[in-house]
């Protein structure tokens, strides 16, 4: 089918025009100042692949980057755990359906709120505290989001907390997906439940669990909010994302490390993309 | 036996996931004494300018919701159902933006947003958060769907194409609009990283800025931050119990494009 021209241009104009001006622009003007030594006040000086090779020498990027790294383990603790909710909700059984509302309900809570919220359970004279003093599992409060050993796996058990729900979906949405006969044969085979999960159940899953990896672990390698609210990346950077380290150079260096912090940023789109391959590859590997 | 498991465990979940909401509303709705209250909710709405981050939250996610599905039903549909020089390239550029971490772009965004004017104003969290990619691959799909003999009927018709648009194609694709409409609502109302950047003074501050920014305040007043955070949980949760299944189904399709 055709169209005028200028029937065409009234369609495609105004979103265009936004995507051009607030994601393509920006998007190069981040690839362009990232060999850029920029601070704002002065004009932009080319400086090659400077900002690369500073992080390469800088120990609060390897440190953020460790952070990310570690942060990743959600990714499979996500999968693994809101699989076998999916598979445990995944039943005929009266009430089930008040269950799956409540695992999903934290989806919904914005991540500050959730932050917010468990800050209030966590905090070092926080609910949890009081409850396992006076249960007495513990005789001083633990410095759950304090503590340099703790901070980065409080902050993490919050995304964990936020994901189940949604990822349980996304299986949930597969099993459903599986024609209940195939079931039915193994059974009457004589297959045991576990083998009937390990050999209909799991295969049959597998786009789903690519998908539930891809973004998972994209979403771990960008996590900002949880942070901000739960430690600003402390105590001495010990839960200090990549995300955030990018953050932190732009935003709370005085003068602000604008070129740096968009070299930070390509890194991590680079990070991004070699995780959202690498899980491919795993996933069809098996 | 293994009934009393499966039973034990999906309590266990349910404290799990419903145990540190009911702690905040608890709190919020309690004295420091454990009298029942509504005093932190006037408190929060009043005293911690809650009223005014609330208005403004609402301001953001109604206009981007608006304005997100009005651009991106536009756009998909040429993009759809018609033939046009160029069509490839733009297709090709949607896709390659796709698995952009668009918060690598937020400095150089930031500078346009002050070009234009749009820091501390809400148009500067609004106009960003109106197109995505996703949102119009997602509406290209169910345009797609649709069949062609009616768009030529309507043409036969002597419809427009504008008449075309708007009273054949669009009633067509409302469930997605919908399902488009739930994912750019929870989207816009979390919004936090962007918000914060952009909104620089008091006044401006989304609830998720504003309550982060509360939570931070050394005198903070836990329970007008309880109060808080249960007023900005209401309206998506709200949305989702009366919504439940094209809330689910609608959030499943979105990732699956994205």
């Amino acid at each position: 089918m055709k169209m005028s021209r200028k029937a065409l241009a009234l369609f495609l104009l105004p979103g265009g025009i936004l995507f051009a001006l607030f994601a393509l622009y920006p998007l190069l003007g981040a690839l362009k100042l990232a060999f850029f030594n920029y601070n704002v006040f002065s004009a932009p000086v080319f400086c090659g692949a400077g900002n690369f090779a500073e992080m390469a020498h800088n120990a609060s990027f390897w440190n953020a980057a460790r952070n990310s790294f570690i942060y990743l383990i959600v990714t499979p603790l996500l999968a693994s755990t809101s699989l076998v909710v999916a598979v445990l909700v995944n039943r005929k059984m009266r009430g089930i359906n008040f269950f799956r509302t409540a695992y999903f309900l934290p989806v919904v809570v914005p991540m500050v709120i959730a932050g917010i919220t468990w800050k209030f359970v966590l905090d070092d004279g926080g609910v949890l505290n009081n409850l396992l003093m006076s249960m007495h599992v513990i005789k001083s409060p633990v410095f759950w989001l304090t503590g340099a050993d703790f901070a980065i796996w409080s902050v993490m058990f919050v995304t964990f907390w936020k994901g189940i729900g949604y990822y349980m979906v996304m299986f949930l949405t597969g099993l459903q997906n599986i024609p209940s006969n195939l079931y039915e044969a193994a059974e009457v085979d004589g297959a045991s439940e576990f083998y009937a999960f390990r050999r209909i159940t799991l295969p049959l899953l597998k786009p789903y669990l690519l998908l539930v990896l891809i973004l998972s672990s994209t979403a771990a390698i960008k996590v900002f909010d949880e942070v901000y609210v739960l430690t600003s990346g402390g105590p001495l950077r010990r839960s200090e994302t990549l995300i955030f380290y990018m953050y932190a150079n732009a935003l709370n260096n005085f003068p602000p490390r604008i070129g740096f912090a968009c070299a930070v940023g390509v890194v991590i789109f680079f990070i991004a993309a070699m995780i959202a391959l690498l899980n491919k590859y795993v996933v069809r590997a098996q | 036996m293994k009934k009393t498991i499966i039973f034990a465990a999906l309590i266990l979940l349910l404290l799990l996931s419903l145990g540190p909401l009911a702690w905040i509303l608890y709190s919020s709705v309690t004295d420091f004494n454990g009298h029942l209250t509504i005093a932190n909710y006037a408190g929060a709405w009043h005293d911690a300018n809650i009223s005014r981050y609330m208005l403004n939250s609402v301001i953001v996610t109604g206009m981007t919701v608006f304005l997100s599905l009005l651009f991106c039903a536009l756009f998909a549909y040429p993009m759809a159902v018609l033939e046009f020089k160029g069509k490839k390239l733009l297709y090709f550029i949607l896709l390659a933006t796709f698995f952009v971490p668009w918060e690598m772009t937020f400095v150089p965004l930031f500078s346009v947003c002050v070009k234009l004017g749009l820091d501390n104003s809400l148009w500067g969290v609004i106009l960003p958060s109106c197109v995505s990619a996703m949102g119009i691959v997602f509406l290209m799909d169910a345009y797609t769907s649709i069949p062609k003999s009616l768009f030529e009927s309507a043409r036969i018709d002597g419809l427009s194409e504008w008449g075309i648009w708007l009273k054949v194609a669009l009633p067509l694709i409302r469930p997605s609009m919908a399902g488009l409409a739930i994912i750019t609502f929870v989207t816009s109302w979390s919004l936090f990283m962007w918000p914060l950047i952009i909104l620089r003074q008091s006044d401006s501050y989304t609830l998720t800025v504003g309550l982060s920014y509360l939570s931070g305040l050394f005198s903070a007043n836990l329970k007008y931050l309880a109060a808080g955070s249960v007023i900005a949980c209401l309206p998506s949760v709200a949305l989702f119990l009366a919504l439940q299944k094209h809330f689910i189904s609608g959030l499943v399709k979105g990732a699956v494009k994205g």
